[in-house]
This record gives C-alpha cells, structure tokens and sequence, in this order.
C-alpha cells in the first residue's frame, strides 16, 4: 500500500526522458550548415562600421582584438568553429560598434543585429497574454485563499492553527501578536512562486562544471515544500514496476551516493572560465596544499589576525591585474559592495547609480545615507543630465553643493548579459568630475582579450575608473570580492570598512584558489590554459549566441559576453520551459518577478570555457524542439 | 407650419415683455418721478395694450419682432442710462442715513484695489526674478567647474582618524594556540624607541583570534576539508537559486537544525550578512524594533536597512527595556492602535561582540512575552561556546529556540571553524528567507568544503566524531587515522574551553600573583566572567584626562608591547569603525580564550600584559602626569 501510494509523485513529477531522439549528431550538423547557409553575408557587416556617421577611433584596433583574441583562427585545424567562424567575429565587431557608439543608424541596416530594447520591444501579443496570465493567476490565488478561510482548511493554514505535533509557541497566538508575514506580502511566495518551486534552487551533487548531477526532487504536498528523492530503492522495488525500468532507462538517469541524479548541461552556473571543470589539473594541488599550514577559516578579521600571507598574495596579483596600485580582499562579493560603498560615501555626497544595478549596490547605497538617484539603464545622456542638474542645484533642501558624486555602474548586467557603456560613462564622469565605481562581478576573467574585464574590452584606462570592485565566485571558481584603487582609498578602506575591521575574512583556501586561477589566466603557471580558456569562453559564448538569434528566440545582450537572456515573457513559460530543459538533460536558470520586472521574464543561459561545441550544439538541438514547443520565436513572430 | 411659427413669435414676444414689465416696474417703484420711467411707463401701458396673446396672434410675425426689438432697445438703453442718476441717488441717500456704512465699505473697496495691484506687482517681480536666476550656459558651466574643482576626496580620512596605518600583521599558519606571523608584517610602532626589537616575533600565543574550540588545529575538520574538496572543488559556482545549491549545503542546514532542535535553517556565506539580511528581511516600514544599543555593526546595519521604527534601550537593562516597552504601550492606547497591527521585534545578542556581556535572556524572554514582541537573537560568539552541550545562550538560560526566540541568527566563523552564518527558526521564518533575504538569494553560495567544514565541527562539538571518521577509514593512513582518533570532542571539548575561561579570569584576578597585581588599577575587567570574549578596559583612574584616541593609543602600545616583548597577540580595539555603532564601547585590550591553550599560556599572557602595562603605562607617554601607586 504504502509503495504504490508513493509511486504517484514518481509518476507526476519524473515523467520519464524520451528515450527516442537518437539521430541528435545528424540532426546538430544539418541544423548548423543551414544556419550558416541561410544568415545574411557577412560583408555586410562590414559595410556598416564604414558606413557609421562617426568611426571608431581605432577601427583597426578591433580587428587587432579580433586577432589577439581569437588566436585560433590563425590554426584552423584546431578551431572547432571554423566554419562559421568569419560570420561570428563579423556579427561581434558589428555589435560592438554599435554598443560603443549607441548608433541606431547601425542597428536599421542591420536585421541581424536588430537589438531589441527589453523595456519597449515587448510585442502587444506578449505583454497581454503575460498580463491575462499573472490576473488568472492572482484571481485564482485568491479564490483559493478564500475557499481556505471559508472551510477552514488549505495547504497553508496549518500556521495559523496551534501546531498538536510541537508544544503552542506565544508567538503563534495571533490575537496578540501581528502575523509575521502579512498575507498579501506572501501571496506572491505561496500563489505564485510555489507552484514552480521546483524550478529554483535545484541542488546538485557535483562539481559546478560543465555537466552536472541536479538531484531529483518531489514534492509531497503540491510543491508547497520539495524533499529530495533519496534513493530509488526506498520508494519502490527495483523489480516490481515497468515505471521504475523505464525512468532508470532514461538518457539522463544516474545515481550519486544511491540518490536519483539527473545528469544535465550545466547552462546556469557561473563557471565561466570552467575552473569547475579542470580543478584538478589547473588548482587542487596548490589549494590541498594551502590546507597544510592555513586553517579553513582565519576566525579573525581582515584588521586583526585574519590577514594571512595568501591574502596579502592574492590582493597584490589582483592590483597588477586589474592595473591599480593597492587592493583589498573581502569575504563574499555581496558585502563587498555593501560595506565599501558606505565607507566611501555618506551623507552629503550623491550616489548615481544604474537603474539596473545589483542589489548588492542597492543595499550598500542604502546603508551609506548618502542622496541616491538613478539613472537609464546604460544611457549616458541621461547620466549627464542627471549629474548636471545635481551639481547645479546641490543638495536637497540646504542647497548645499554635494561633497562627492559617485557613479556606479556594472561591468556585464547579470540578468542582460549587456556589457556597460564604459568609454562614455567615464567620459562624461571626467568632464564633471563624479567618481567612477565599477562592479566587475561578471566581467572580470571573462571578457577582454586577457580577461581583465570590461575596461580591456572596451579600451579605457583603468586609472580613469577610480573604484574597480569584483568578485572570485565566478570566472575564478572561489568566493569574495575585491576593490582595487590607488593607494590612499585602499588604505581608508582596511581601516575604515566595516567588512575589513569586523567581518571575518576571506578563507586562506579560498585565497589559494584565486591566486592559482589567476596564476592561470595571466599565463604564469607555464601553459596556455588560461589563453585557450579565454578563447573558448569567447567563441563558445558567440557561437551560442548567434544560433539563438538564428532560431527567432528572443535573445538580449551584446555579443562577447557570457550571459544570453532569452525572454520567456508568459509566466506559465518559465516553469515549462525549465521543465523541459530538465526533462531532456539541460540545466537552465528561469528568472521570474522578483528579479526582474513582471513583464520580463527571462530564461539566462551562462555559457563556460568548459562547454565543448558537441554539447552546445546539443543544447541548442532541444532548444530548437523546445522553441517550438512552447512558442517562443518572438523575435521572428509577434506570436512567438 | 405656420401656425406653430406664429406660436414661437407669440412665446418670444411674451417673454420679452415680460422680462420688459418686469425692469420697468422696478424702475418705475425706484424713482416714481424720472421723466424716463414716465415715458417707460407708457410703453407699458403700450406693450401690454398691444401684445395680449390674442393680439399677438393676429399681427404679422414680421412686424411683431421688429416692433418688439426697436422696443427692447430703447427700453434697455434708457433704463441704463438711468442707473448713474440713480446710483447716485442712492448713495447720497445712504450717505446721508448710514455714514460710516459707507465710509467702511469704501476703505474695503479701496483696500481691494491696493492689493489686486500690488498682487499684479509681486508678480511682475517674480517672473522677473525667476528670468534672471534661470542660469545661462555660461552661469552653469562655471558653477560645473567649480564644484568639479572643489569636489570631495575619495574616502576622504575621518578627521579623529590618526595618520598610522591599521595593524599590518600577516599571519602565516595556526597551531594549536600558535599563530605564526610572516616577517613581512608591519608592526604598529615599529619605529618606537622603547622597543628595541623592531623584529616581528616568528610565533606568538594566539588569545586574538575568535576561534574558541580549536578548530584550526582539528585533524578531523582538515580531513574533511581535503576530502570535500577533493570532491566538489573549491567555489559552488553561483547563487543557491541557480544551480548554487550543493548537497553539502542541504547537510549543514539539516544538521544544524537537528543540533538545535529548529525546524529549519538557512546558510549565508557570510557571518555578518547572515545577521543583517535576517534582520532586514523580517522588518519592514511600519514595524517596529527595540534594540540593544549595544548590539553589533552588522545587526544595525540589517535595522537601518529594514526601514522599521526604532527604539533602543539601555544595554543590558531590563528596567530600560521595560520603560521603552510601556512607553509603546502607553502609546497603542493614546493612538488607539491594536498591538497586532505592526510586527514588533526585539532584537538582541546572546554574548555581546563589542562588549563581551552575556545579555539576561531569561528576563528579556519574559518581557517579550509580556509585551507580545518576537525575539530576533544574534548568538554568534556564544554558539558553541556557551551552555551545557554548546548550543548557545539559550541552552544557558534554558530556553529553546522557536518556543522562546524566534529568529536565531549566528555565524558559523568563531566556534565552528567555518565561514558563513546560518538562521534559524521555524519553517515560515526559514522559508521566508530564501526569497527575501537579500544576502542568500542575490550572493553566490559558501563553497562546499566549508559547509562540509561545518558540519564536521557539529560533529565534534556534539562528541560524534567516529560519524565522520569512518568514512576517512579508507582514505587516510594508518598513522594519520589514529591522530585523528585521539582528537577530543563534545563535552569534554566543552569543558575544556570552560577550564580554560575560568582560569584566564582567574589569574587575572589573582591578587597574589605578581604579574597580575601590575595590571590592578591600571586595567579592569568588563565582561562577564563566562564569556570566552575577555575585554580590558583602562581604569578610570587610568583613563582621566585621556582622550578616546589617547585612551586608544595607550591600549595599541600596550599591545604592540604584549605581541613584540612577550610574544603574545591581544588585540586592541579602539581603533574599530565606529560609523554604524549605535553607543560605542571604550577602547579595550580584547583578549579571546581557546582550547588549546595551556596553564603556561594565559601565564605567560599575564607575564606580557603586566609587562607591557607597567612599560607603557608608566612612562609619560603623552606627558601627563601619571603616578604610579604601588
């Protein structure tokens, strides 16, 4: 009885992968020639940078980049991409024109590099449909809640009712005391969110790398809660059900430990560099090693006796990297931001940040009680205007002049894989003379030709940007953050940051991770890795791109970055689209609400050194499938 | 066709005599004797004469409205013309009856007029202004420049802040109680005359690091470190949303929460943002927090950014507490405002960071029920540390969390030996927070040998090391397991670290110990005699006279005298930021107990300090006049 009671989650929840779809290498090659046949000629491309209204200064400096990044092309043998390689550094140099100079004169001639602005270009179709989706949604949450208050009953009233399993707490008495979460403010959480729970915070059992083994999970209570599956064995009986055979003969069924994996791509994590993938050969014995004379954790701040001599090695490496005279480590990338940004600022100065920043940068421009205003997203036009009308009319109410402006802005935007205007943010910063703060948490060790982030790639000297900040957690496998600036603002923050003088510091472990992957990537340990990382990670990433936008998907972002966003819209597409991907072996993040605005969301796909072409082009196969089965060619169709 | 015309010509034409009747009656009422009302009269008598309905009907439609205008217009020009005379009729008849009526009513008219042109004026002056002060491009690039050349410095120094340089020591490895420093580290003073040893001291006893249980020096949490990462590598690659949850994760927080007894719990990968994003995300606008004041930087920073009201009382007074408490009740009554309606907190510590006080948890509980409020407690120092088998201070006052706390909130970095923090409470409290605690769901995760770290250290302060050790068996050598198996754990850990507490305080009191009776008068203790957290303080004998900063530089020299010449590290403490504190705690010498420290040890830090006291203290280090008594 009990057996067959649990088989039922089983059934619903792990439908069984197709095990048909076996022609995927004849598929995956035809998809591609085609793509390559039936996009635009590159000249093109090139016809555009000649033809825009005002060059790139250095035009040839692009092709130079080009070259150095792209050292492959010289030795066709071992491209994985030659055959549509002139069409992807084309499409790149375009895009990057047009991002450098915001020219839309560009953007008309182009169809290929339509970009398509996600705060307007939402078609009527879409944002109806995405609009009747969150009312059907909300109308139903509701008559559910009402429904639960009128009998009595729901998946969520057992807080309100004294608990019989545990002794009443006081608090659970809500004549006296206010609920702790109002209903309105966890409607969303409870009607919306849990019914595609299993979409987010998917664990794994394995190394972040390129392919990963994402537990099974079930939920017994109509994904109110989810439990991990366990082992196979404890829900049914190996030789008992034709069901059981058939999910363990799926293409992605695994084991780990006993417990049901599935083994998936990884398309979502932030291994940019593929540190997750080669661990063994690029850091373990350097960071096993660090073990034997450091603790795991200093249990001390960075002002006391936290600072080890691995610390004071990776800030050293990190200021000659990123090309700045001192740096300071911290312990998590998020407080980095939120304890630096009070020490820099406070009231009376004015905080000018992206509309779009992270909330990192929110919270630290909050707790620092300096003004704060915000800017359009990557529009420097609305940033002068801002910064002149601020210096101009001082600060509220005294109509004092502000102390200290500081503008703050993102290398890559997490969740639009658009890289920052850098060369006009800075421009216009330097002719008014506001301070320039730049989070590189995405773009560090992933864009540049050398990985040294957005100011290589977009060719701005580093001292110009007075605040450069970053995080180890992605290109370079670790954890913590960094800011790098010239001395005196170092020396002020090791005194002054709350994250320095009472937060506990960076593991030494950790330490040794960043200074083994950077010894990496500027090529200090003897070997190319680090190049043929940066190469891959670039190729990879553009390839991915251009054939999302070959299929119609709606894709946001510029090419050479990482991170593709390809809008979903409906919210019942984000759990189906999850669903899907997971069903046929992909790991994909699917953003919704909160992270980003209603109408937007996204699935974001984060690609990594460590993904070979066989994989993406496998990715992109089920992707293909995927798209038409859930309607999503938005960009080739209002009706997706 | 006709007949309904002639019926409209017949309405007008009786309207317009009507209203014609009308005027000249009243005209004729007015000024029985005008000449014109005469001849108005006689139109009357006309019109009425001709215009009877029936007559009407019969005259032709044209004549009767031509005939009927020529009326209307000579009506109305001479009943205008008449209204100057009879205006001034009336005014100089009521001027005659009621003078001061019209000598008020001419000054309000007169008044009216002043003002409506001074108005006019006013206005005239504004535009004028507003065109003038409209800043010309000329005006608005100067005033850019100028703010450009006089803009603030980057992280500009805070002005009590002194010209040195924070501590510069780098530590190169930790044994037992041994922290061994890199001769690269830059001492404080190191150009002082009073030392002669410029060199920094390959090894010194560590009373400086929060590492209460020794875990730094654990065989088995080593094992588990290598063994973990040998599996997962080192980073987790991305936020728990995405991918970034790890099985080592699940573990910690499911072993944690059976440690403690909780429901659930929720991993940060950071200590301190642990406390700031529980507090943040449980408080909203509109609620309500009472506060210690002597509560540490990251729990304020987590208030401040909830946006909530906020009440602080007293640290560690009960009484204070009580008043704030009724002053809001008072309060609810004057505004007529149910306690239900704002969710209200109290939010304290278990043993105070800044303080090294042992909050009274047992009396606050009581208030907090009284008064209906939750508890948000942060126990990061005393996790591990304090109660019979180490879970906290609740476990020292006999209380349990989600019955009597709430929201627990406590870092995994001190007694643990890991990094992160970790929340918990019941399901609702936990599950919240994967949403809406901004330092979990927008930061990437703890890398998973920490966490595997962690529960190792769970393990070992629960004395359930052969758990973990059987799965080293196969792993490791043979010389190596058995290191592994004399490691101590549990209570006897526990008791270890209590030994060792109270014969720190011990000594340091001891009046007949000749190194301790030094620092008698000179510094005193302020913390509780349990906590692992030792604060000493200068005396107020000492302390007279000084400044905060004088106070702080006495203290960094003692230190500095304790690190070089007895090769003991202490840390002293006045020069912490103190931007987010709420009261700021006198400088002090800190001074942290572990486990692995011996007898010989905490004599050989009395022998330092007593030292290092009587060097720094007694010479005139800022030529005050500073006696010595004994």
């Amino acid at each position: 009885m009990g057996n067959k009671h649990q088989i039922n989650p089983l059934q619903m929840e792990l439908a069984p992968p197709q095990p048909s779809s076996c022609t995927e290498n004849d598929d995956s090659a035809s998809t591609s020639t085609t793509a390559v046949s039936s996009a635009p000629s590159s000249p093109k491309g090139s016809l555009i940078i000649s033809e825009s209204p005002t060059p790139f200064q250095s035009e040839e400096s692009i092709d130079d980049e080009i070259l150095k990044a792209s050292p492959l092309s010289l030795c066709n043998s071992r491209d994985p991409y030659a055959d549509v390689r002139q069409r992807m550094e084309s499409l790149a140099s375009q895009d990057q024109v047009r991002h450098l100079h915001r020219n839309p004169a560009a953007t008309n001639h182009s169809k290929e590099l339509k970009s398509i602005n996600p705060h307007t270009d939402i078609t009527i179709f879409a944002a109806t449909t995405t609009y009747l989706g969150y009312i059907v949604l909300i109308i139903t949450g509701h008559i559910r809640d009402i429904c639960a208050r009128f009998f009595r009953k729901g998946r969520y009233r057992a807080n309100n009712a004294p608990n019989n399993n545990n002794q009443t707490r006081p608090s659970d008495d809500l004549s006296n005391y206010a609920p702790l979460l109002k209903s309105w403010e966890n409607f969303y959480t409870r009607r919306l969110y849990h019914r595609i729970q299993d979409c987010f915070n998917r664990p794994i059992a394995s190394r972040p790398g390129a392919v990963i083994s994402v537990l099974e999970r079930v939920s017994f209570d109509g994904n109110k809660t989810m439990s991990l599956l366990g082992k196979i064995s404890d829900h049914v009986e190996d030789d008992e059900g034709s069901d059981l055979q058939s999910y363990k003969m799926g293409k992605h069924y695994d084991e780990s430990d006993g417990r049901a994996v599935r083994t998936c791509l990884n398309l979502g994590s932030y291994n940019y560099l593929g540190f997750a993938d080669d661990w063994d050969v690029t850091c373990k014995s350097d960071v096993m090693g660090s073990l034997s004379c450091f603790p795991s954790s200093m249990g001390s701040s960075r002002l006391e006796f936290g600072t080890s001599s691995l610390h004071r090695e990776v800030e050293r490496i990190v200021a000659s990297f990123v090309g700045k005279e001192d740096a300071i480590v911290l312990n998590m990338g998020f407080n980095t931001n939120a304890t630096i940004i009070p020490t820099l600022t406070s009231r009376g100065d004015l905080i000018v940040s992206d509309e779009l920043n992270h909330t990192s940068i929110v919270n630290g421009a909050r707790a620092s009680g300096a003004s704060i205003r915000t800017f359009r997203h990557n529009d420097d036009k609305d940033l002068e205007g801002i910064l002149r009308e601020a210096i101009v009319v001082g600060q509220p109410r005294t109509r004092r002049p502000w102390n200290k402006i500081l503008v703050i802005v993102e290398g890559i935007y997490s969740m639009e894989g658009e890289y920052c205007n850098l060369r006009n943010v800075v421009d216009v910063c330097k002719r008014y003379g506001a301070y320039v703060y730049l989070d590189e948490a995405h773009s560090i060790g992933a864009m540049g030709a050398s990985g040294r982030g957005c100011c290589e790639y977009t060719g701005v000297n580093p001292v110009d940007v007075d605040v450069l900040m970053g995080t180890f957690t992605k290109s370079f496998g670790g954890m913590g953050g960094y800011v790098a600036a010239n001395k005196e603002i170092v020396g002020i923050l090791r005194k002054e940051c709350a994250g320095s003088s009472y937060h506990n510091s960076l593991s030494p472990v950790v330490c040794q991770q960043i200074i083994s992957s950077f010894k990496v990537i500027m090529g200090q340990d003897g070997t190319n890795i680090g190049r043929d990382k940066l190469t891959a990670l670039r190729d990879n990433s553009n390839y991915f791109r251009m054939r999302l936008t070959d299929m119609g998907l709606h894709v946001l972002g510029n090419y050479d970055s990482p991170i593709m966003p390809v809008m979903l819209y409906n919210p019942t597409k984000i759990a189906a689209f999850s669903r899907e991907c997971l069903k046929r072996g992909l790991a994909v993040v699917v953003v919704g609400f909160p992270a980003v605005p209603i109408l937007m969301s996204r699935a974001r796909f984060c690609i990594s050194a460590g993904h070979t072409r066989d994989e993406l082009d496998r990715a992109l196969k089920e992707l293909d499938e995927i798209a038409d089965l859930l309607k999503l060619r938005y960009a080739r169709s209002t009706f997706g | 066709m006709t007949g309904k015309f002639t019926q409209h010509v017949h309405n007008l034409g009786y309207y317009l005599g009507h209203s014609l009747h009308t005027t000249i009656r009243r005209a004729y009422h007015d000024g029985s004797t005008s000449e014109s009302v005469v001849s108005n009269a006689t139109i009357f008598a006309w019109l009425s004469k001709h215009f009877t309905p029936k007559e009407a009907e019969c005259a032709a439609a044209h004549t009767a409205v031509t005939k009927c205008n020529q009326i209307c217009l000579h009506t109305l020009l001479t009943a205008v013309t008449s209204i100057p005379q009879q205006y001034k009729k009336w005014w100089l008849n009521l001027l005659q009856t009621d003078p001061l009526h019209v000598l008020i009513e001419t000054l309000l008219i007169v008044f009216c007029i002043i003002l409506v042109i001074l108005q006019r004026r006013a206005d005239w002056r504004m535009d004028n202004e507003r065109k003038r002060s409209k800043l010309n491009e000329v005006e608005v690039e100067e005033l850019l420049a100028e703010w450009k050349n006089n803009r603030g410095k980057l992280g500009a120094t805070r002005k009590d802040h002194e010209e040195e340089v924070g501590n510069g020591l780098i530590v190169d490895g930790v044994e037992g109680s041994q922290l061994s420093l890199s001769p690269d580290s830059k001492l404080l003073f190191s150009d002082e005359e009073g030392t002669n040893k410029r060199v920094v001291p390959r090894s010194v006893i560590n009373f400086a690091t929060h590492d209460y249980l020794s875990t730094s020096s654990s065989p088995t949490l080593k094992t588990m470190a290598l063994t973990s990462l040998e599996k997962y590598g080192c980073g987790s690659c991305g936020p728990r949303g995405f991918y970034g949850t790890i099985d080592a994760h699940l573990e910690i927080e499911s072993c944690i929460s059976s440690f403690l007894g909780t429901d659930g719990a929720i991993l940060y990968s950071d200590g301190a943002s642990a406390s700031t994003s529980t507090v943040a995300a449980f408080a909203k606008r509109g609620d309500l927090l009472v506060v210690d004041e002597g509560v540490n930087e990251a729990l304020l920073v987590g208030v401040s950014l909830s946006r909530a009201n906020v009440r602080y009382f007293r640290h560690n007074d009960v009484n204070d507490l009580r008043r704030v408490l009724e002053k809001v009740r008072h309060q609810d009554v004057a505004l007529k405002r149910k306690p239900t309606d704002q969710r209200r907190f109290l939010v304290v510590e278990g043993l105070y960071k800044n303080w090294g006080t042992m909050c009274p948890l047992n009396e606050i509980v009581k208030l907090k029920e009284e008064f209906c409020y939750r508890l948000i407690l942060d126990d990061s120092h005393a996790m591990g540390t304090m109660g019979e088998l180490g879970r906290g201070s609740l476990e020292r006052c006999g209380l349990k969390p989600m019955q009597h706390c709430e929201i627990l909130t406590f870092s995994i970095e001190n007694a643990f030996g890991s990094v992160g923090g970790i929340t918990v409470g019941s399901e609702e409290v936990v599950d919240h927070q994967r949403l809406s605690g901004a330092g979990y769901c927008f930061s990437a995760s703890a890398p998973p040998f920490l966490s595997k770290v962690c529960v190792a250290s769970v393990k070992r302060l629960e004395g359930n090391l052969e758990e973990i050790h059987k799965d080293f068996r196969t792993k490791l050598k043979e010389n190596e397991y058995e290191k592994l198996e004399t490691e101590i754990s549990g209570s006897q850990l526990l008791n270890k670290l209590r030994d060792n507490i109270s014969n720190l305080y011990g000594t340091l009191t001891n009046s007949s110990h000749p190194y301790a009776l030094k620092l008698r008068n000179r510094l005193v203790i302020t913390s509780h005699p349990q906590s692992p957290i030792l604060y000493l303080c200068l005396s107020d004998q000492q302390a007279t006279g000084l400044t905060r900063n004088e106070q702080a530089s006495v203290l960094d020299r003692i230190a500095h005298h304790c690190l070089v010449e007895g090769e003991v590290a202490v840390v002293s403490t006045g020069r912490h930021v103190k931007k987010y504190l709420q009261v700021v705690p006198d400088p002090c010498l800190r001074v942290t107990a572990n486990t692995s420290q011996t007898k010989e040890d905490v004599e050989k830090l009395v022998k330092a300090l007593g030292e290092a006291v009587e060097a720094v203290l007694c010479r005139n280090v800022f030529g005050l006049d500073i006696i010595d008594e004994d």
